[in-house]
């Protein structure tokens, strides 16, 4: 009986525990992580690196929280060989040079405009916004049923000459392509 | 039959377990490897789930360990070790994930766990676990033992069907060899043959066995033939050596001799009796044969036995040389001792010791010493004698001088005109009151004057040759004197010895013979060097000398030649020595006679003894000098060589006796 409740307490603090360890991840911090493995996923162009172990430039626009998180996860992060290094930009154009642009909510009326200037610069655009792909962004980081999911804009990631692997597909609800 | 069949049984056997292990082993190995490359395949593709927090996605993926049977459930683990995904077979079942670990896996209640980890690059961000029901295997197992059992039953029969069959052909042949070789060992009977039935392994092992037989056969004839032969070398040998062992005795105590050999470890190898008898020695102490005893006993005779006994030591444990010695017992005996090393190929194993008894050679000697000496003692009387003859001899002639002088003196005497001067004295006495008118006046008286003038030369001529015949008395009686103090001296033999000039000795000798030399007209020549004087025994020196000088005189006397010379000499050939010489032209000395004239006993003349020349041939050896003889032959004279040493005393040591 004894050796019962026993079990029973191991058993009960085991789950409590794990339930414990998944409280805190706020959405900020989730789109950090999430924007930090992307490029394991992501193919760049030569070009787009002067030197093989160049870093990943990733710049974040209008989203002070998700570059905060981001700033205390990529420290000395290395991903494919290279360190990953953040930029916070208050301006569109700040993005020169940059391999990853995140753009926060807030600018949906500009966003087709500032995406348009970027088609042909070999920059991944991320952004949390329910009109980002169709402003021909290409991921987007949705919010459903209180989890973040991927939507992907295939045409436009090609167009910008970059290769996404199938991994990274697979988990995301893919628009655009052959279909 | 039995063996066969428990072979087949064990191998049969072993066999089985060690497939049915082997199995076991195969099964697991390929469990882990079908499972482990699924969660690599899983974990490969479950890398974007996580990354991007996609529980669901992972779920599916995880949801391939589906295909595998054996797989009951399994999980995916995130970076921080939380559960991300679980899959299970039966969602009845109760599935508890265990903490995860790095890559390993384990069989533990039936059930095989295996984590492996989930890497990215060069980071792990997370594990997957699976875990798999072993229930297959027990019934892999089951299956195999009923195999196995079917395979071993039908394998036991074959086995059995084969194994009477071979026993017929195999074990028939051998037991009847068996027989054989049995009764071979009992019977020692080597001529008997085993039948050959066929040409396989058991028809070359008759062979070889028929073969073995047949050459034991012949070695045994061989060593009976070498055995009989050995006996009869035996046989052989053991005669010649008793023959060679009876010889040896026979001639040990054959000899007069004691001998008796001793090995280099003391032990008496072999005596005779004559040595048992030498020194009294009893059998008991003879069986035991310890030398060292023996001689202990030995020499309990001698005055000082210690002394022997570390001499008798020293020469055995020197055995090398042979050794000559003689011994001188308590009881008078002398014993000649020899010892001879006997050796074997030049290596010494032993000595050989021969005692004799040399008493009464020592007694023999001893007399024949005395009996020389007595000889040497009649030879000098015998000289003695002869000086004696001549100086007699020569007395005679000095004593005729002395006679003839007397009577001359005498007749001179007798008719001396002494009365003269008495008949002066009758004529003048008348007168003796006139004697000087009677001397100057009377015819007579005138006459007195002339008379005695005339008688006065004729006293003085008559008293100047009594004068002269005196004088030559006086010097034969001195001569006498000499001669007869020579011969005393000479018998004396003194042997003093003192410093003499050898000249002065040739003169003694000399007068000794000079009457003798004067009758028989012999001219006497002297050829002297100058030498020194010689340290000798004078009258030694003289019986050489005289009795040369008689020889010589004889040689001459016997010889008609009217010129006899008897010529003597002296030089001397170093500083050390002095020769004298004594020569003559006389008769001479044949060849043959010239070595043994010095020897005991020889003379060639009517009258001679022998003992003269040998006696003197000693006497000078006795001074340590020689006496040596020349001769051309007969009719050529002789020459003697007296050869004396200036000291002779320097030489006495070697006296030989």
């Amino acid at each position: 009986m004894a050796l019962l409740l026993f079990s029973l307490a191991l058993g009960l603090s085991f789950v409590s525990s794990v339930r414990a360890g998944d409280v805190a991840p706020s959405e900020a911090q989730v789109k950090a992580a999430f924007l930090l493995n992307f490029p394991k996923y992501i193919e760049w162009p030569a070009a787009a690196f002067p030197e093989t172990n160049s870093p990943i430039l990733v710049a974040i626009l209008d989203a002070d929280d998700v570059a905060d998180e981001f700033a205390n996860m990529s420290e000395g992060r290395i991903i494919g060989g290279r360190p990953v290094h953040l930029r916070r930009i208050t301006a569109p154009e700040q993005c020169h040079g940059c391999h990853v642009l995140y753009i926060g909510s807030g600018r949906d009326w500009k966003l087709p405009n500032l995406l348009a200037k970027l088609r042909s610069s070999n920059v991944l655009t991320v952004g949390e916004s329910d009109v980002f792909l169709a402003a021909s962004g290409m991921i987007n980081l949705a919010r459903r049923e209180r989890r973040i999911t991927l939507e992907v804009n295939i045409d436009s990631i090609h167009a910008a000459g970059l290769q996404v692997s199938s991994k990274l597909l697979a988990l995301a609800t893919v628009r655009g392509g052959k279909k | 039959m039995l063996i066969i069949m428990l072979t087949s049984t064990v191998a049969l056997l072993l066999a089985c377990a060690t497939f049915v292990f082997y199995d076991v082993l195969d099964f697991r190995q390929g469990l882990v490897e079908r499972i482990g490359g699924i969660a690599r395949v899983i974990a490969e593709h479950s890398t974007a789930s996580l990354d991007f927090s996609d529980p669901k996605t992972a779920s599916q993926t995880l949801a391939a360990l589906s295909t595998e049977p054996e797989v009951v459930a399994g999980c995916i683990y995130d970076r921080d070790g939380h559960v991300f995904a679980v899959f299970t077979r039966d969602r009845n079942t109760k599935f508890v994930p265990p903490p995860p670990q790095t890559d390993d896996y384990k069989f533990s209640g039936g059930r095989m766990h295996l984590f492996r980890r989930i890497v990215e690059g060069e980071e792990t961000i997370g594990t997957i676990y699976v875990q798999a029901d072993l229930q297959e295997l027990p019934r892999r197992l089951g299956r195999y033992a009923r195999i196995a059992g079917l395979v071993f039953g039908v394998s036991l029969l074959v086995a059995l069907v084969v194994s009477s069959r071979l026993q017929q052909i195999l074990c028939a042949p051998i037991l009847s060899l068996a027989q054989l070789a049995r009764s071979v060992a009992v019977d020692k009977n080597y001529s008997v043959r085993a039948q050959k039935q066929g040409r396989d392994e058991l028809g070359q092992l008759i062979d070889g066995f028929n073969e073995m037989l047949a050459q034991i056969q012949q070695r045994d004839n061989a060593l009976e033939g070498a055995r009989e032969t050995l006996e009869r070398r035996v046989d052989e040998r053991t005669n010649e050596l008793a023959n060679s062992i009876s010889l040896l005795n026979a001639t040990l105590n054959s000899t007069a001799d004691g001998i008796v050999a001793i090995n280099l470890a003391g032990r008496v190898i072999c005596h005779n009796d004559k040595f048992a008898a030498m020194w009294s020695i009893p059998d008991s102490l003879l069986g035991v044969g310890d030398s060292q005893q023996i001689a202990a006993y030995c020499a309990l005779q001698f005055e000082n036995p210690q002394e022997y006994l570390k001499r008798l030591q020293e020469l055995l444990a020197h055995p090398g040389d042979g050794l000559i010695d003689v011994l001188t017992l308590r009881d008078g005996r002398a014993i000649e001792r020899m010892i001879h090393p006997q050796l074997i190929e030049g290596k010494c194993i032993g000595s050989v010791l021969t005692f004799r008894d040399i008493t009464e050679r020592k007694k023999a000697e001893a007399n024949l010493r005395d009996a020389h000496a007595e000889l040497v003692q009649a030879s000098r009387q015998a000289g003695m004698a002869e000086v004696a003859t001549n100086v007699l001899h020569n007395v005679g002639n000095v004593l005729n001088s002395v006679n003839t002088s007397a009577s001359i003196v005498m007749e001179q005497v007798r008719a001396s005109k002494t009365k003269g001067v008495s008949r002066v004295v009758e004529l003048l006495r008348p007168h003796s009151d006139d004697l000087g008118a009677f001397l100057t006046r009377d015819e007579r008286g005138r006459q007195v004057f002339e008379y005695l003038k005339t008688l006065s030369d004729f006293l003085a001529a008559e008293h100047s040759a009594m004068l002269g015949e005196l004088n030559g008395l006086t010097k034969n009686i001195d001569h006498i004197k000499q001669i007869v103090s020579m011969q005393q001296s000479y018998a004396k033999a003194s042997g003093v010895e003192e410093l003499h000039s050898p000249a002065f000795l040739v003169e003694d000798a000399l007068r000794i013979h000079r009457g003798a030399l004067e009758r028989h007209h012999v001219r006497v020549a002297r050829d002297f060097s100058k030498v020194p004087d010689i340290l000798a025994d004078k009258h030694k020196v003289l019986q050489i000398l005289i009795n040369l000088i008689g020889n010589a005189k004889y040689a001459l006397t016997e010889k008609a030649n009217e010129d006899r010379c008897l010529t003597l000499g002296m030089r001397a050939p170093d500083q050390d020595r002095v020769q004298i010489f004594v020569a003559d032209n006389g008769v001479g000395i044949a060849g043959e006679n010239l070595i043994r004239i010095f020897s005991h006993g020889f003379t060639t003349r009517k009258n001679g003894h022998g003992f003269g020349l040998h006696s003197g041939f000693l006497a000078a050896k006795e001074m340590g000098g020689s006496l040596s003889v020349q001769s051309g032959g007969p009719g050529q004279g002789a020459t003697f060589t007296l050869e004396l040493p200036v000291n002779t005393r320097k030489n006495h040591e070697d006296n030989p006796f």
